[in-house]
C-alpha cells in the first residue's frame, strides 16, 4: 500500500523523487506558491516571467536531486537555486530597466517598519508607497536578504545557504540594506 | 483509479506543476547521476589536500633557506642589504605558495559548505596551519631532504646558484664560496663561486653558530679586499649542511 505523499517530510520527498516523478509534482505543489511570490518579491519579474523563471527553477531543482545536500532544509536548498535562477534572469534582462515594480505585500509592510523604528502613527498605504519605491532603489543583493530576513522569515544561517554566502557577510549585508533603506526613507520624507 | 494516479491528477491542476512535469516528460530530462556530483567533490578535496602539502612543504623549505642565510653584521650598512635580500628570497616558493593557496582557497570555497567560511579566514587559517606544520617539517629535516631532492632538477638547481650568487661581490665587501686550504682558524683559502682563489685573514673576525672551519665548507665572508687576492673577514659565515 501506498504511504500518502503528505506524511513524508521534503527530504524524504526529495529522496523520492529520484525516482519517482509524482514524488516531485508534490515537491512542486508544496514550494510552487511560496517560491513565486519570492521571485517576485526580488525581482519585479512580471507573473509570466516569474512562472518562466520557477519552472525552469524546478527543471533545475529535478536534474540536480542527487547533489541535494541532506544536511541542510529542502527549502533552503530550493530557495537557492530559485535565487540562482532569478539572478542569472535577472542579470541577462535587466528587468528593472523596464520599470516594473516590487511585489510588497500588506504583511510585509507590517513587519518592517519595527525594525526600521519608523514613526509608530505612519500610515500603511503610504508606507506601502514608500517601501515599494524604496525597494524598487535599493540594489538586488541588498533587496533578497531584507525579503529573505523579513519576508520569508529566514534565520542569518538559513539566508546563509540560499545565498551561499558567510553568515557575517548576511549581518554585514542585512545591516547595509536596513540603513540604505532608512537613508531613502529619510530623504523622501524631506521631500 | 489508483492513489498515484489521484495524487497525479491532483497536482496536474497547478499550471506550474502541468508545465514543469511535460517540459521533464518532453526532454526526457533525468537526475543527473549521484557520481557525477561525487566525482567532484572528490575532485576538490583533492586539489585542497595536494594543495596543502605543497603549502606546507614550501613554507618548510622557505625557513631552510632563511636560515641558510647569513646574518648581515649591522654595520654593513654600506652595501645595498636589500637588494641582497631580495635576491635571496625564495620567490620560486612564494610564488608557489600563493598559487596554492589560492587554489585551495577557491576549491574549498566550491565544497558544499566551503561558502560558509570567508575567504579571509580560509586563507588566514591555511597560512597559519602551513606555518606550524611547516616549521615541523623544517625542524624535522624533512624541509632540507625535499630542497636537497629538487635540487636535482637543473631548473630548481639554478634558482639555489642565483640564491647563493647573491651574496658574491667582494668589491662591495662580500664573496661566497668554498674552503679550499686551512692554515689556521684564522687564516683560510677560499675559493669564489667564480673559481677565483683568496685568502682570508680571520684574525678579528667573528664567526657566529659555528666557530670551526672545516675542508669544502661552504661559505660567506663579510669584510674587505687588503690587496689583489686577499680579503680582511670581519664576520664569517659556515653554510654546513649540520651547521644547525
Amino acid at each position: 500500500m501506498d504511504i500518502p505523499f503528505s506524511d513524508k517530510t521534503d527530504e524524504e520527498l526529495a529522496e523520492l523523487s529520484l525516482n519517482s516523478q509524482i514524488a516531485f509534482s508534490n515537491l512542486i505543489k508544496r514550494y510552487e506558491k511560496r517560491l513565486l511570490r519570492y521571485i517576485k518579491r526580488i525581482s519585479g519579474f512580471s507573473d509570466e516571467e516569474a512562472e518562466d523563471s520557477l519552472q525552469d527553477a524546478f527543471v533545475k531543482m529535478y536534474r540536480y536531486l542527487a547533489n541535494f545536500d541532506t544536511s541542510l532544509s529542502f527549502s533552503a536548498w530550493a530557495y537557492r537555486i530559485v535565487h540562482n535562477q532569478v539572478i542569472s534572469q535577472y542579470r541577462k534582462n535587466k528587468i528593472r530597466a523596464h520599470g516594473n515594480s516590487i511585489h510588497v505585500s500588506d504583511d510585509f509592510i507590517a513587519q518592517f517598519p519595527d525594525s526600521l523604528n519608523i514613526e509608530e502613527d505612519a500610515d500603511n498605504e503610504l508606507l506601502s508607497k514608500y517601501l515599494k519605491s524604496v525597494l524598487d532603489k535599493i540594489d538586488i543583493k541588498y533587496r533578497e536578504v531584507l525579503v529573505l530576513y523579513y519576508f520569508e522569515e529566514r534565520s542569518y544561517q538559513e539566508i546563509s545557504d540560499i545565498l551561499m554566502k558567510p553568515s557575517g557577510t548576511i549581518a554585514t549585508l542585512l545591516n547595509r540594506a536596513k540603513k540604505k533603506c532608512l537613508i531613502e526613507i529619510k530623504s523622501r520624507k524631506k521631500i | 483509479m489508483s492513489y498515484r494516479n489521484q495524487i497525479k491528477k491532483k497536482n496536474m491542476k497547478s499550471p506550474i506543476v502541468r508545465k514543469t512535469m511535460a517540459k521533464i516528460e518532453e526532454e526526457k530530462l533525468r537526475p543527473k547521476s549521484a557520481w557525477g556530483f561525487r566525482l567532484k567533490s572528490i575532485s576538490l578535496w583533492i586539489l585542497v589536500v595536494v594543495g596543502l602539502l605543497i603549502v606546507v612543504l614550501g613554507s618548510g623549505i622557505m625557513l631552510e633557506v632563511f636560515d641558510k642565510q647569513p646574518i648581515v653584521p649591522f654595520f654593513f650598512s654600506k652595501f645595498s642589504i636589500v637588494l641582497i635580500i631580495l635576491s635571496t628570497i625564495s620567490w620560486f616558493w612564494i610564488a608557489t605558495l600563493i598559487f596554492s593557496i589560492g587554489v585551495i582557497v577557491i576549491s574549498l570555497k566550491k565544497t558544499k559548505k566551503g561558502y560558509r567560511y570567508s575567504v579571509v579566514f580560509i586563507a588566514i587559517s591555511i597560512l597559519l596551519l602551513s606555518t606550524g606544520i611547516g616549521y615541523a617539517t623544517f625542524k624535522s629535516g624533512v624541509a632540507k631532504l625535499a630542497d636537497d631532492t629538487f635540487a636535482h632538477v637543473p631548473m630548481y638547481r639554478g634558482m639555489m646558484e642565483h640564491r647563493d650568487s647573491a651574496w658574491m661581490n667582494p668589491e662591495d665587501g662580500f664573496l661566497s664560496g668554498k674552503v679550499v686550504e686551512i692554515r689556521s682558524q684564522n687564516n683560510f683559502s677560499c675559493m669564489d663561486l667564480y673559481g677565483v682563489l683568496w685568502q682570508i685573514d680571520a684574525t678579528e673576525a667573528y664567526f657566529g653558530r659555528n666557530r670551526d672551519i672545516e675542508m669544502q665548507d661552504k661559505v660567506v665572508i663579510f669584510g674587505d679586499i687588503i690587496s689583489d687576492g686577499k680579503f680582511k673577514a670581519i664576520k664569517v659565515h659556515i653554510r654546513r649542511n649540520d651547521f644547525k
